[in-house]
């Protein structure tokens, strides 16, 4: 096409130009070379990466590659430059960034990019970046999905970092190395512990005449915790209520798991009694609020409104609990439903992404939270009970200056803890199983029909995983 | 005749290249978005139909599985059917009754009183609000301990409803949202439609001797018929990819009480990852719409006038 040299730039010759040109930026943009192919998702440029000053290109790594150069490299003071992603909001989010303060205080020149992503979206984020190939190098992950992201083989392993950074597993509870490792890899750090145990309002226990038991060898039996629960609801006043998301730890109370070891069977009458048995706490027994009022007010505000006598949750409402006004609250362990008097803890756990371009500096940073100095940030104000052992006994987590005075039960709960399931495929089937559970919770369905109609789903799913994990 | 045969020739070529030059540009003008189509739309487009031939957790390598995505999604998939269940529920609660609705508000708003354009803007207010905000403060109304809804019930002696937290009431309230969230858009068109009716034939049945129910009945109806017609598909299409409103305020739940087709396709895709099988699900409903528009297209002949 030729433009006329008319001296007069029409319309018609902008526009010839313009199509011309815009054609011309596409077929340039179209054939630009493409990026090399790999096996290993290729990292592509990130703000952290863009404004890190040029260095010689690292190739994606291997996994025992990566694992080896983290361990070989990371000893040493280290210039990071990393995205790190979390999603509890604060305070715990608070104390993440104070640590990335002290880690780049310690290590001049690090350049650490904080992302906080919602816990709504974060598990979707995080998978959508990975599935990019741009995930950032240390983030957050649900405990129950390590399996997930591990059998895909998106993270490094740890074992090396824990060897090179001189991190003894014998400082930290054994059950954070069990709970985290995938076949023969530990695959995640657990930097704190969410165990659960009952919250209870003292006032309302002294007004009753109720003591509340102090070990876990005295914890009430499922009758007493009615019995009490009874004499604790009057008026608006409930007995006892439950963080409705525990479907993983109350089949253990009744001296179950959700699947055996072969993942060959789901359902066993046991499980179904244990979530009856919680159920009518609301709706037969009327000691409990009822699941809308729990999802639309909340636990919290009904615990620290004085509408609420004992409360079944985490150590994670420490803060928000000691903020209420007048409130007197204490521990106490969960009772013996139905057989056993199991706990369950949430794990805070993190891994390493195996597409980091820097698996030294990551594993630097990952393994300083590991450290004395970071896990007592964590520990501070004890809505986290750090990972570390020595800590944990300290006066930081457990101080009985502070509410609570029988912060140890904490402690001791994770000698009680029951297992939830731990499966290649566990966020699909979590949200398989969940919305039956929400219906047993709501009273609409006797547990054991809810759970039986949820039957096909998780029978193929466990299928799934039996094939890729074979025996637990 | 040599001449004027080489002059005509010479001129049919003229002709012919500019004819061709013509051409030429108007393939450069519309080259910019038929690019951007084939680049943003057929392409994806065609992407997601291989992929819904794979079985893809977008992660791992695809690999191919034919049509199994398909045959697991019409087979053996029991959330899938009641999503579809729930789905068509949905489209037969909120279509209707927001199409009743919008012709009624319409007709009140056609008519020439002082303020009614203020009450034309009111009513289309909920259109231009966003869904997000919407659904949550709907979700406070029909809080079962605060939420005013059940208040009002209250003052009128009905008892309070577990709305949603219910199995059976939970849809009927996301139908209800979804009513006064769309209504205003379809009295807008209603209201073109209305104004878009000539005077004359009014005038003419009144002169025939035809009440208001009757101009209603045999001018107004026949007459709209075209806006009911473009509004009941647009609606259709719209009610089977309702999502907003239902994430914010159900998730699906309680249960699978109000997981429809599109929340369970992005739970499938964009939460398990399984991006082949939400593919498929995808180009399931691209047929479903197809098919349902074809319908009543096809039945629009017996009660459309065009004029």
């Amino acid at each position: 096409m030729k433009i006329r040299a008319t001296g007069r730039f029409s319309r018609r010759t902008f526009l010839q130009a313009g199509s011309t040109g815009t054609l011309g930026a596409v077929l340039a943009a179209c054939s630009a070379p493409s990026a090399p192919q790999s096996s290993a998702p290729a990292p592509a440029a990130t703000s952290a990466s863009a404004a890190a000053p040029a260095t010689a290109p690292t190739p994606a790594p291997t996994t025992a590659a990566a694992a080896g150069a983290a361990s070989n490299q990371a000893a040493k003071p280290t210039k990071v430059s990393l995205q790190f992603l979390y999603a509890d909001g604060p305070p715990q989010k608070d104390k993440l960034e104070l640590v990335v303060e002290r880690f780049k205080a310690k290590n001049p020149g690090s350049e650490i990019e904080n992302i906080w992503t919602p816990w709504g979206e974060f598990e979707s984020k995080i998978i959508t970046m990975h599935s990019g190939g741009t995930p950032p190098d240390f983030h957050q992950i649900d405990d129950d999905a390590v399996p997930f992201f591990a059998m895909r083989d998106l993270l490094l392993p740890v074992d090396a970092v824990l060897k090179d950074h001189q991190i003894d597993r014998k400082d930290y509870h054994p059950m954070i190395w069990d709970l985290t490792t995938v076949q023969g890899n530990v695959m995640a750090l657990t930097l704190a512990l969410k165990p659960r145990a009952y919250l209870y309002n003292v006032e309302m226990f002294e007004k009753a005449g109720i003591t509340a038991p102090t070990t876990w060898s005295d914890a009430w039996s499922s009758d007493q915790l009615l019995e009490n629960a009874k004499k604790l609801t009057q008026g608006d006043v409930f007995g006892y209520s439950w963080d409705y998301w525990i479907w993983d730890s109350i089949p253990a109370m009744n001296d179950g798991e959700h699947f055996p070891p072969d993942w060959s069977d789901y359902l066993e009458p046991r499980y179904a009694d244990a979530y009856q048995w919680i159920a009518d706490l609301a709706y037969k027994h009327k000691v409990a609020p009822p699941f809308d009022m729990r999802t639309q007010i909340g636990e919290l505000k009904l615990f620290t409104g004085g509408k609420l006598a004992i409360w079944n949750t985490t150590v994670s409402n420490t803060k928000q609990l000691n903020e209420a006004q007048g409130l007197k609250w204490d521990v106490m362990p969960v009772a013996k439903i139905l057989k056993s008097a199991k706990a369950e803890s949430s794990l805070f756990t993190f891994a390493m992404a195996k597409a980091t371009k820097d698996p030294a500096g990551t594993a630097a940073f990952a393994s300083f939270f590991m450290g004395e100095e970071a896990q007592q940030i964590l520990a501070t104000g004890g809505d986290l009970m750090p990972s570390k052992t020595s800590v944990q006994q300290s006066k930081i987590f457990a101080d009985p200056d502070r509410q609570p005075k029988n912060a140890k039960i904490w402690i001791e709960s994770l000698e009680q803890q029951g297992r939830w399931p731990f499966l290649y495929n566990g966020i699909e089937l979590r949200d398989r199983i969940k919305p039956m559970v929400d219906l047993i919770w709501a009273g609409q369905m006797p547990a054991k029909e809810a759970l039986e109609q949820a039957r096909p789903e998780v029978m193929a799913l466990l299928k799934v995983t039996q094939e890729k994990m074979g025996q637990r | 005749m040599v001449s004027s045969i080489g002059t005509a020739s010479a001129r049919t070529r003229r002709r012919g290249g500019l004819r061709r030059h013509e051409a030429i540009e108007g393939w450069l003008f519309v080259a910019p978005i038929m690019l951007g189509l084939l680049v943003f739309t057929y392409g994806p487009t065609l992407a997601s139909f291989v992929m819904s031939l794979m079985r893809w957790d977008g992660l791992t390598p695809p690999s191919f599985v034919g049509l199994d995505n398909y045959v697991t999604l019409l087979t053996s998939d029991d959330v899938y059917g009641r999503s579809l269940a729930n789905t068509a529920y949905f489209a037969v609660g909120s279509v209707p009754l927001s199409m009743l609705f919008g012709l009624g508000m319409a007709l009140l708003v056609n008519q020439k009183v002082p303020g009614v354009t203020l009450f034309r803007a009111l009513f289309f207010l909920p259109v231009v609000t966003s869904s997000v905000a919407i659904g949550l403060v709907w979700a406070w109304m029909f809080s079962s301990y605060y939420g005013v809804i059940n208040g009002v019930l209250n003052l009128v002696g009905i008892p309070s409803l577990p709305w949603l937290g219910s199995v059976a009431w939970a849809m009927p309230a996301v139908i209800i949202v979804s009513i006064w969230y769309r209504v205003g858009y379809d009295m807008v068109l209603f209201l073109a439609g209305l104004q878009g009716i000539p005077e004359q034939l009014y005038e003419a049945a009144k002169i025939d001797g035809a009440n208001n129910w009757q101009l209603f009945r045999h001018v107004t109806l026949p007459l709209l018929s075209p806006t009911t017609f473009f509004i009941l598909i647009i609606s259709v299409i719209g009610s089977f990819q309702v999502f907003n409103i239902i994430y914010v305020m159900t998730k699906g739940g309680p249960g699978y009480a109000t997981s429809v087709y599109i929340y369970y396709l992005y739970q499938t895709a964009f939460q398990h990852f399984k991006m082949g099988y939400g593919s498929a699900m995808a180009f399931v409903l691209f047929v479903l719409l197809a098919g349902l528009t074809l319908i009543q297209w096809k039945a629009a002949s017996r009660w459309v006038f065009y004029r």
